[in-house]
């Protein structure tokens, strides 16, 4: 995990396992309502939220701006989670936001890295 | 240079770490951390180890800066505008904070540092052998994890683990969730050979309260309901054991 010998690499891995935790929804949108920060979009929910990240790293949509606008919307609170485990879906939305939230910092360090 | 961080990281976030990997604290202050144990006489060698934490042992200069920052608001200024301003006050040697903290706060009158004292009592009379670390207790780094710094997270970890070791260090219990669960879950992943036990206050209370033969008392009755804190019941996952303590009460209905 930590010092990196090949930080692309260790971005990649942690793309592919952000990508590979977010499979793992079954786009219920049980959590929509019952979150927090919702106030009628979708984004505001930690649905919309993991498929902003889908969308962004799969495919590149919005900008990063826009996405850690989102994520840094989020409380933390993990209602969200306590849902899926209720719902017995292995999805763990609280923690890919969390871990989103790393990979951009990550990203954004290394690019700042190869800048300087 | 800090172009890249700064797209995706809030700004706020970004004093917030530099506070806690330069001072030692969330909001940057340069105050005394231990000025509530004062009177106390803890040890700093004992069976459990208390964990005090940012959160209220330094609310008192946090609230005092929130007001600021919301008069400053009020005039036209944003949030972070406020933040930067204290930040900018701190470079030529003033520490705007502690000047917007409550000053006759420290120990007995303030309400935040008042809950400690309290938590140490409480421990105290269930038979246990507190200490706490005074000055040299470190922030555990939960911010830093949480706003995305993983990195600076994992180092601050380890060097926190270090100072653990030098007190020698078995037990701890913690006071707030995020601490907690940050020194219980977090810590285990990155830190090789991490052995510290770490308990919540609460647990501990209802864990003694069982075995010890105590009846608390309120002097008039009271009924009162309980909130799921969102770090304490879904992170720790304690969720029965400040019921039972509720219950335990005599002259309190939940």
């Amino acid at each position: 995990m930590s010092p990196h010998n090949d930080p692309e690499a260790d971005l990649k891995a942690m793309e592919t396992e952000i990508l590979n935790a977010i499979q793992t929804c079954i786009n219920c949108r049980m959590c929509v309502r019952m979150c927090p920060t919702h106030e009628g979009w979708v984004t505001q929910s930690a649905f919309g939220r993991l498929a902003a990240i889908n969308l962004h790293l799969k495919y590149g949509l919005g900008s990063e701006k826009e996405l850690s606008r989102l994520l840094f919307s989020c409380a933390n609170c993990r209602r969200c989670q306590v849902r899926c485990r209720m719902l017995s879906t292995n999805a763990t939305p609280s923690d890919v936001i969390i871990k989103t939230r790393q990979l951009l910092a990550r990203k954004a360090l290394h690019k700042e890295r190869q800048g300087a | 240079m800090k172009k890249y961080v700064k797209n995706v990281i809030p700004v706020p976030h970004l004093y917030m770490r530099e506070n806690v990997l330069e001072k030692g604290n969330i909001p940057g202050v340069a105050g005394d951390k231990a000025e509530w144990a004062k009177n106390l006489n803890l040890p700093r060698e004992a069976e459990y180890m208390f964990f005090g934490g940012c959160g209220y042992q330094f609310m008192r200069y946090v609230e005092g800066m929130m007001k600021a920052a919301a008069g400053m608001e009020k005039v036209g200024f944003g949030r972070e505008a406020g933040i930067g301003i204290s930040k900018m006050f701190g470079k030529i040697g003033i520490d705007l904070p502690s000047i917007t903290a409550k000053v006759a706060a420290a120990g007995q009158e303030d309400t935040y540092t008042r809950i400690l004292v309290s938590a140490v009592r409480v421990l105290r009379k269930l038979g246990l052998d507190i200490g706490y670390m005074h000055e040299d207790e470190p922030c555990c780094g939960s911010p830093l994890y949480y706003s995305g710094f993983l990195d600076d997270y994992i180092e601050h970890a380890k060097e926190n683990v270090e100072i653990f070791k030098s007190y020698g260090i078995q037990k701890l219990i913690g006071l707030i969730p995020a601490c907690t669960a940050s020194l219980r879950d977090h810590y285990p992943k990155y830190v090789e050979g991490y052995n510290l036990e770490v308990y919540h206050f609460i647990e501990i209370v209802a864990q003694r309260l069982r075995k010890a033969d105590l009846k608390p008392r309120l002097k008039e009755r009271l009924s009162v309901a309980y909130h799921d804190p969102c770090q304490l019941s879904r992170y720790l996952e304690i969720i029965d054991a400040p019921r039972e303590v509720l219950a335990s009460i005599d002259g309190l209905e939940l």
